[in-house]
């Protein structure tokens, strides 16, 4: 026991050393040469190379040595190195399989592969078998659409279709900055099979200034509430949408008077000239000749008259709506036409840029 | 980069080309003075004091006529004609023609009248007096009420072949106007007095016509 702890604890440190040998950049230079694959694909041939060498044990280990190094692999990488620990945990001879290990990597593969189809050198019936099994059992989702997604005028999305292999609600969520602050969100109702639809404008304004985000994508089974979440980065590129600004109505402080000032107590002054002139006509105009002026007497009906003429102007000037100056109401109404013809046009040229704004969302879609 | 310059140009002539009117465009305040054509009808009632040999008499009477005025901004003439009788007393019978200058706020007139004094007795042979005339008269429209005041005021001075027989006379005239808001019509209400004093040698006869006068007519411009 003890020899064969010290005989894999060498075997990982050799691991380790060949992969870090790997990873220099004199070794990827070599490897470069030799085709295009990286030292972890070299890693992975040698547990795929274990595995057909029915060194199962080996296989697992050096497998399980790429999932633990600290540089970053890629989803494929990760999934074959998955794949081959499954492979070497359920291989067709019966006394080496560890059914509880495969069945547990298998649903992790799952998860985020639903359509997880081992390669003909790694599987056999009775793995295939268990990964339908496991398969049916696992809430697994998977996300794709095209990565690259033009969207026009104000009512189109960019789509993600999501898959899972068992119904369950998905949800995404599209995030920035560093606490996830959230953009824009929608959910669909349990399924199996359905579309994330993320809007390019909401109110007329796009969802999104150019940048960078992250999709998160959930789905939940709906059954056990087993959760699947997914981070995409995507890249946006939105120019600015710039409007002309349409004033509410017009200022009618700019309008031209449509009447004069009322007359008002101004009519004071005629009301005295008319009421006086009366009066004086009735008691002051008089032949200068003869004795006519003094046998004459002073005509009441000239004061009456002159009072009541006097009263009507002064309430005709305080009840005076003021003159109309057709010319200010014409000026007011060509100001308001061409107010309305601008408003209209400023309208059509608000809406032309608005079907026509063209926004640009790059996904990677590889799950993160 | 030049897509983002691009797109920022377009924009930025879009949007000069949407430019909002401000404000409507200043207009000169249109003169208040407009043409006018009125044709009028009117009455006065009152009373005449005629003084002959010393001795006044005074009645009541009327007077009915008719005038005309046509006039623009600056200028303008009028017509009147009137007829009327006060008891026993001579009728008389007047017709003048005036030439406005200045606008109606504020004018000045001349003009010229024939005025006749005949009783029933000899219908077909008055007496008749030209004079001329000089006045001034205002009209004011108290804003646009309707009620426009006139002020009237005109010295008769001896003129033609009866001048001999003319000493002077005056008139004066105070009245409202009311003009109806959509249809050209007007009513008037006003006071008048006239004065005039013949000669015959050294005997002067004055007499004085004074009363309150009624009026409508067909009003057109001039509001």
């Amino acid at each position: 026991m003890t020899y064969l702890r010290i005989q894999w604890t060498l075997r990982r440190v050799a691991i380790t050393v060949g992969i870090l040998a790997l990873a220099t950049p004199a070794a990827a230079q070599v490897q470069q040469a030799a085709g295009s694959s990286t030292p972890i694909d070299q890693v992975l041939l040698l547990a795929q190379q274990a595995y057909d060498d029915l060194n199962y044990a080996r296989a697992d280990s050096v497998a399980r040595s790429v999932l633990a190094v600290s540089i970053p692999i890629t989803s494929r990488q990760r999934t074959q190195a998955l794949m081959i620990i499954v492979a070497s945990a359920f291989p067709e001879e019966v006394e080496m399989q560890k059914p509880t290990l495969a069945r547990g990597t298998l649903r992790e593969l799952v998860r985020n592969r639903i359509d997880l189809k081992f390669p003909s050198t790694l599987t056999w019936p009775g793995l295939d078998s268990l990964v339908e099994a496991v398969r049916r059992t696992t809430f697994g989702m998977q996300v794709s659409g095209d990565s690259i997604q033009a969207l026009v005028g104000p009512d189109a999305h960019a789509v993600l279709r999501v898959r899972s292999t068992l119904p369950g609600r998905f949800q995404y969520s599209v995030v920035t900055g560093p606490n996830d602050s959230v953009i824009v969100f929608d959910s669909i109702a349990v399924t199996t099979n359905g579309q994330l639809r993320i809007p390019a404008m909401r109110g007329e304004r796009p969802t999104m200034p150019a940048g960078v985000y992250t999709v998160v994508v959930s789905g939940t089974d709906s059954a056990t509430a087993d959760m699947v979440t997914f981070r995409y980065p995507v890249r946006v590129e939105a120019p600015q949408l710039e409007f002309i600004r349409i004033p509410a109505s017009i200022d009618s402080s700019k309008l031209l008077p449509e009447r004069a000032k009322r007359f008002g107590y101004k009519s004071l002054i005629p009301a005295l000239l008319v009421g006086g002139g009366a009066y004086a006509l009735s008691t002051m105009l008089q032949p200068q000749e003869g004795s006519i002026g003094n046998t004459i007497s002073v005509d009441s009906k000239g004061m009456a008259v002159g009072g009541g003429m006097a009263l009507v102007t002064i309430v005709a000037g305080l009840l005076d709506p003021g003159r109309r100056i057709p010319a200010n109401i014409d000026a007011n109404r060509a100001f308001g036409e061409s107010f309305r013809v601008a408003a209209d046009s400023a309208r059509s040229e608000n809406a032309r840029r608005l079907t026509q704004y063209s926004m640009t969302m790059r996904f990677s879609l590889e799950p993160r | 980069m030049i897509r983002t310059a691009v797109v920022t140009i377009m924009i930025a002539a879009s949007t000069a080309a949407a430019q909002f009117p401000t404000a409507p465009p200043p207009v000169v305040r249109e003169p208040s003075n407009e043409a006018e054509f009125r044709v009028s009808g009117f009455m006065i009632t009152g009373d005449r004091a005629l003084e002959f040999a010393n001795n006044v008499s005074t009645t009541t009477g009327s007077i009915r006529g008719a005038d005309l005025l046509l006039r623009a901004s600056g200028a303008g003439i009028s017509l009147r004609v009137l007829s009327g009788e006060f008891g026993r007393q001579p009728h008389i019978t007047s017709a003048d023609a005036r030439v406005y200058l200045l606008p109606k706020e504020f004018s000045i007139f001349i003009g010229a009248a024939r005025r006749a004094l005949w009783s029933d007795l000899n219908p077909d042979a008055p007496a008749t007096f030209d004079v001329g005339m000089g006045g001034i008269s205002s009209t004011l429209n108290i804003g646009a009420s309707g009620i426009r005041t006139n002020l009237t005021a005109a010295y008769y001075f001896p003129a033609g072949p009866s001048k001999e027989r003319v000493k002077d006379g005056m008139e004066g005239e105070a009245s409202v106007m009311y003009v109806f808001p959509v249809v050209p019509f007007f009513v008037q209400a006003g006071y008048r007095t006239e004065v005039f004093t013949q000669v015959d040698g050294t005997r002067f006869t004055p007499e004085i016509i004074r009363g309150v006068r009624f009026g409508g007519g067909l009003q057109l411009g001039g509001r």
